[in-house]
């Protein structure tokens, strides 16, 4: 137990927490860094990965941007935005904020967090890609902690020309 | 070798010289694009005059987005925002979002259903056709303002569009001297679209939207050129959706403005054709999950994709399972945006209707296939632009206007600028 947690939050250890935390850590550096086969480490091998327009979210429309039904369409994913995709060079970097388990559930926890995405261009100023939340579940495997479900629920409805990458 | 560059004494410059808005198009024709139609502020304001206050259909929305009485859902006719909402007696309207007193875009909500309109600012109210029912303080209060005696309410409205449905997908035009939509879209063009439209009920899957930094006429002209299909799309032509020795077509309406792009999948590579896409063709890639390319085969016939162009504002898109609208929104002459509404059919099974959700993978601002194409429109816009005194080349498999047989060729690209001009007086 952890006594220094705010009462509302639910009771998990300060083990967990860190744990969860530090995953979403390591999966904002890998898409920061490029490292997209490693972005796929962080998934289970049956996890659902959607980037959702939060019209479509709010309204219970199925179409996703990126939608990865299990982790092979996941390592696709990955593959065609190094090798397949033709876009203009660009950094991106995320900034997530407020990591916080909302539930715990049978098998895992129910996380959410706040993204923001920008990116940096040869010939335009650093412009956001798209803000929005995740509404993640995350599971426990062994002494890691991997995604079983991720929703980039995002809030931007209208992209600057494309999204290169997963977020 | 080296040439030197010597800089040569210029007198100073007298003042600039008027701004030419007069354009002159290159003389060898439509299989020339002048780099300024791309960018030109007076062009864009022509285009807006002829084409999108003209007396053509823009696609506005799908009857599967507002199928009850006071369903309205906001769209564009060009960059006019506009609403289109279901009236009582199962009718659609389609009506300016600009409140008639000042105009204001008094619908702010994407969707929803209602009685009437009201514009927040001063509170004129619309009913479900446009027309102003009311206004505050009409007459005054205790003898004081009010509008003048002879202040006509039912002389004001939103401004109106005459709307046109055709097996679930609305068109509208402000010119209500528009042809009939089957005589717009001629006979051809027409069974290409009633093959997505054929009578059955549609279900909306969901939107998508991206704002890209080109002109509007590159994404439509972009659906008219299979030549850069094979080459530009490394996911395409590696796993055999489009590749241009697959027996494909390419067919125009009448005037050239309306254009189908008819393919079939890829079967065995020839070496003549693996040589000439060498750049893209990666043998040695595989899909670790090939469900996204799977066709389930839904429509007559061997064709397995048909992106149809309908002037001015509508890419439809049938590629394999995988259906939408793309509506194209200008905004000025140097951006534009797409809105893509993905739907299916009503009575799809579960297992086509998840297909269909997986599919569209290749789609979208993220998709596999088209954010090559966005990306590489912001480059023809950055290309293009400095360079207005230039001219595109599109005389791929020749100089003239026709059908033809395959897809290495940039006919309806000239066939669209055989319209335009004509259109625009150019």
């Amino acid at each position: 137990m952890n006594a220094l947690a705010h009462p509302a939050a639910p009771a998990i250890s300060l083990e967990t927490r860190f744990g969860i935390t530090d995953l979403y850590d390591a999966y904002s550096a890998a898409l920061d860094e490029g490292r997209y086969s490693d972005w796929v480490s962080f998934f289970t091998d049956d996890a659902v990965y959607r980037l959702v327009p939060k019209e479509n979210y709010d309204r219970n429309l199925p179409i996703a941007i990126i939608y990865c039904d299990g982790k092979g369409m996941i390592e696709d994913r990955a593959f065609t935005t190094v090798e397949t995709t033709i876009a203009q060079p660009r950094s991106l970097r995320h900034f997530v904020t407020g990591v916080a388990v909302r539930e715990v559930v049978e098998g895992g926890y129910e996380v959410g967090a706040n993204f923001l995405v920008v990116q940096t261009m040869l010939d335009r100023g650093t412009e956001i890609v798209m803000s929005g939340r995740y509404v993640d579940r995350v599971v426990q495997d062994g002494a890691r902690f991997l995604f079983a479900r991720k929703t980039c629920v995002s809030d931007t409805l209208l992209y600057p020309t494309s999204v290169v990458a997963p977020v | 070798m080296q040439i030197e560059i010597k800089q040569v004494d210029r007198p100073a410059s007298p003042c600039a010289a008027p701004a030419n808005v007069e354009r002159t198009w290159p003389k060898e024709g439509s299989s020339r694009i002048p780099f300024w139609v791309y960018s030109d502020p007076e062009v864009y304001r022509l285009e807006k005059e002829r084409i999108f206050l003209g007396p053509n259909w823009s696609y506005v929305a799908l009857e599967c987005e507002i199928p009850n009485a006071g369903d309205y859902k906001r769209s564009f006719v060009g960059d006019m925002p506009i609403v289109v909402v279901r009236d009582t007696d199962g009718s659609v309207n389609a009506f300016a979002n600009s409140c008639a007193h000042r105009g204001i875009a008094f619908c702010q909500s994407d969707s929803g259903n209602t009685k009437s309109f009201t514009c927040p600012y001063h509170h004129w109210s619309y009913d479900l056709k446009g027309n102003v029912t009311g206004l505050p303080f009409k007459r005054g209060y205790k003898g004081k303002g009010g509008m003048p005696k002879d202040f006509d309410v039912s002389e004001h409205r939103a401004r109106p569009l005459v709307v046109t449905v055709r097996n679930g997908a609305v068109f509208a035009s402000f010119d209500a001297s528009v042809e009939s939509f089957e005589e717009y879209m001629g006979p051809n063009m027409l069974q290409y679209f009633d093959r997505v439209f054929d009578g059955r009920r549609l279900e909306l899957l969901g939107y998508m939207r991206q704002r890209i930094d080109g002109n509007w006429k590159l994404m439509f002209e972009n659906l008219k050129d299979p030549y850069h299909a094979s080459l530009l799309h490394v996911f395409f032509v590696t796993f055999g959706l489009f590749r241009m020795d697959a027996k494909s077509a390419i067919e125009m309406d009448d005037t050239g403005r309306h254009c189908a792009m008819v393919n079939r999948r890829a079967g065995a590579l020839e070496a003549e054709a693996a040589r000439e896409m060498s750049q893209t063709l990666r043998g040695d890639m595989q899909l670790k999950d090939t469900r996204v390319l799977d066709l389930i085969r839904e429509f007559p016939g061997d064709v397995t994709a048909v992106m149809s162009t309908v002037w001015p504002n509508l890419i439809l898109q049938q590629q394999s399972n995988t259906l939408a609208m793309r509506h194209i929104v200008p905004h000025g002459p140097g951006q534009h945006d797409l809105h893509w509404t993905f739907f299916g059919y009503a009575d799809d099974t579960p297992e086509m209707r998840a297909h269909r959700i997986r599919q569209a993978n290749l789609m979208g601002p993220a998709g596999f296939v088209s954010v090559d194409d966005s990306e590489v429109m912001v480059m023809s816009q950055e290309g293009t632009t400095p360079y207005d005194d230039r001219a595109g080349i599109a005389e791929m498999a020749g100089r003239t206007v026709e059908d033809h047989d395959h897809t290495i060729t940039e006919v309806a690209v000239r066939g669209l600028y055989q319209h335009y001009r004509k259109v625009m007086g150019l």
